[in-house]
């Protein structure tokens, strides 16, 4: 029996429909779902809708269509009640630590604010607001400090004892990593990894960066313009990628090793000009594909199963019996 | 962004040195510094004009004393009826201080609501809100004083109002701004997450974070406000005698301002003083109303 903690199922998020201007399709018929105590990961580029996928799942924005739900329960757009209530149970992480916290409330504040709001450990929050330091590294000689006197790591540690001061069962990281030193990332990760086992905390975890996702994701979701385009465990698509999209982005991937970057040069992985204008009709990727085949400017690919978990929207690939 | 602290050691927390009450801060600035010494001047020589607390009384006429020099005994001379005009100075600087305080408190409150409404609530009160102060915009500032003075009359309360009603657009869009950007930031967005009402977010986190605009805002229009005043009255539509502000002392001079300089200069000084301090102030409290860099 899976136990799946979250759920969406075509979601769909239209903006700019009512001023009369066009439409942009941020999300167009996306079905993700998370199970228990794992993480999601999700790849694309920037403006392929990652983001505005991280907000619907939090109750930020609400879709324009399709069904968001948690442990089986219905998210609906709602009271202060249903907000607080969402709270408890998905919180967000944002990319950049600074702009995510009050400059004007020292460590200590931002956190015991949370508890208070939501009436928990009372009469223990100096504790509790303790143990949540420690939970991500932090020493309580940092209780006291202000966010512009912390380093970008340590900032992003304050962000995640935020999060995970409400308990929740799902964090949504959009890019926890991306505006930190790189020699950084990897602390933060490794945490994040450990924090998971600890508390069974299940993660979306969302990325430009294939090769940050592939150290923490069971599962995958690669999208492109708004759309899924594959989806599979974390071997099947890093393995056995499927999509052209999702070949190029695992090319992309640096190899430590000057022989094979030479060759891969040579083999000539193109680098095409982002597109994120609209495609009229057919498969978003086609004016980048180097597999595109008529049909591909004809008719959107929908999402179908190759093997048993793995599904991809490509004509070709579908075709193809590897 | 680049730390070289290394991550978790904790290595900067003994060097941070910590000032964090505005006035320490305000007072390591050379502009906040210069502000607040000004400031407590004038306000000191302002409370002993209202309290009547001046060398000479002011309205006092002394015949055998007309059109005296600046002199120990007449700190800024005497006027063509014998009256000492730093006693009179004292007393049009209280006046004025009066009116200016009350303007800027009316316009404070109206305005910084105005601002935080039309930026934290909805487009569609946000657009009536700035529509009206577009079209308050529009109308001289100066010339709106006078109406609104000639309506309601002359006292010291009606100049207030006449003069800090003009200043209310001002504030709405120095607020505005900033809520408008608060609204959408991170951290407000993180509250939201965090399941935060709509009043929190507000009060505690953006509110806090626009108060170093509004102390800005405030002494600026302390210093705009003594000025409008001093022209109000300089045209004759102040509170009336025997109520005599900076404004009417500069009135009164410009027909003994050529034989006499220190009738014009006295209260002129003052006026410039006071304007000036309330300048040093905003600019300081701008320095310093970021924590950012109010820690160093």
């Amino acid at each position: 029996m899976v136990d799946v903690v979250l759920d969406a199922q075509h979601l769909t998020k239209v903006y700019g429909a009512r001023r009369g201007g066009e439409p942009v399709r941020a999300l167009n018929d996306v079905s993700v779902s998370l199970e228990r105590g794992r993480t999601l990961g999700i790849v694309g580029e920037s403006g392929c809708g990652k983001s505005t996928l991280a907000r619907l799942l939090v109750g930020l924005e609400t879709p324009t269509s399709g069904d968001l739900r948690i442990d089986s329960r219905q998210i609906e757009a709602g009271g202060r009640g249903a907000a607080r209530a969402l709270a408890r149970r998905i919180q967000l992480v944002f990319q950049d630590p600074f702009s995510s916290l009050d400059p004007r409330m020292t460590v200590e504040k931002v956190l015991h604010e949370v508890l208070t709001v939501h009436s928990l450990h009372e009469g223990a929050r100096g504790a509790r607001v303790s143990e949540l330091l420690a939970m991500v590294g932090l020493s309580a000689r940092f209780a006291t400090r202000y966010p512009h006197e912390l380093s970008g790591g340590q900032a992003q540690r304050v962000a995640i004892a935020r999060a995970l001061a409400v308990e929740p069962e799902i964090v949504v990281l959009d890019e926890p990593t991306s505006a930190l030193d790189v020699s950084v990332r990897a602390e933060i990760i490794n945490l994040l990894v450990r924090i998971q086992d600890e508390l069974r905390l299940s993660y979306v975890f969302i990325s430009h960066d294939l090769s940050m996702v592939r150290h923490i994701s069971d599962d995958i979701a690669v999208m492109y313009l708004g759309r899924v385009v594959e989806q599979g465990r974390y071997d099947q698509v890093f393995v056995t990628p499927l999509h052209p999209y999702t070949v190029a982005l695992a090319d992309a991937i640096p190899v430590p090793d000057p022989r094979h970057e030479r060759s891969r040069a040579a083999a000539g992985v193109a680098s095409v000009a982002l597109r994120t204008e609209a495609v009229a009709q057919g498969c978003a990727y086609a004016p980048r594909c180097a597999l595109v085949q008529d049909r591909c400017r004809g008719a959107v690919p929908a999402l179908s199963e190759k093997s048993e978990g793995h599904r991809v929207a490509c004509f070709v690939a579908l075709d193809e019996s590897r | 962004m680049s730390d070289v602290t290394p991550e978790i050691s904790g290595a900067t927390s003994d060097q941070v040195v910590r000032h964090r009450s505005w006035f320490g801060a305000l007072w390591r600035s050379a502009n906040g510094r210069a502000g607040i010494v000004v400031v407590s001047i004038t306000l000191f020589a302002g409370v002993l004009g209202i309290l009547g607390v001046t060398p000479y009384a002011p309205d006092a006429q002394n015949p055998s004393a007309v059109l005296k020099g600046v002199s120990l005994s007449h700190l800024m001379g005497t006027d063509q009826f014998g009256r000492d005009v730093f006693s009179g100075a004292l007393q049009g600087l209280g006046v004025s201080l009066e009116i200016a305080f009350l303007s800027v408190l009316i316009a404070g409150v109206i305005g910084s609501i105005g601002g935080i409404v039309a930026g934290f609530l909805g487009k569609w009160t946000s657009s009536v809100i700035m529509r009206l102060t577009d079209m308050m915009f529009a109308i001289p500032t100066v010339l709106f004083a006078l109406a609104v003075v000639t309506a309601l009359g002359y006292g010291i309360v009606d100049s207030s109002i006449a003069i800090g009603v003009g200043w209310v657009p001002i504030y709405v869009r120095v607020v505005r701004s900033p809520v408008l950007a608060l609204r959408e930031s991170d951290f407000v967005r993180a509250g939201q997450v965090l399941g935060f009402s709509r009043r929190r977010l507000l009060w505690r986190h953006i509110l806090p974070n626009v108060a170093g605009v509004i102390a800005v805002q405030t002494s600026l229009a302390l210093a705009w406000a003594i000025l409008a005043e001093a022209g109000l009255s300089f045209l004759g539509l102040g509170p009336p005698p025997p109520t005599l502000s900076l404004g009417d002392m500069v009135n009164n001079a410009s027909s003994t301002a050529a034989v006499a300089w220190w009738t014009l200069a006295g209260p002129s000084l003052v006026i410039i003083v006071a304007v000036i301090g309330f300048n040093f102030l905003g600019d300081g409290l701008r320095d310093v109303s970021d924590p950012r860099t109010r820690t160093r």
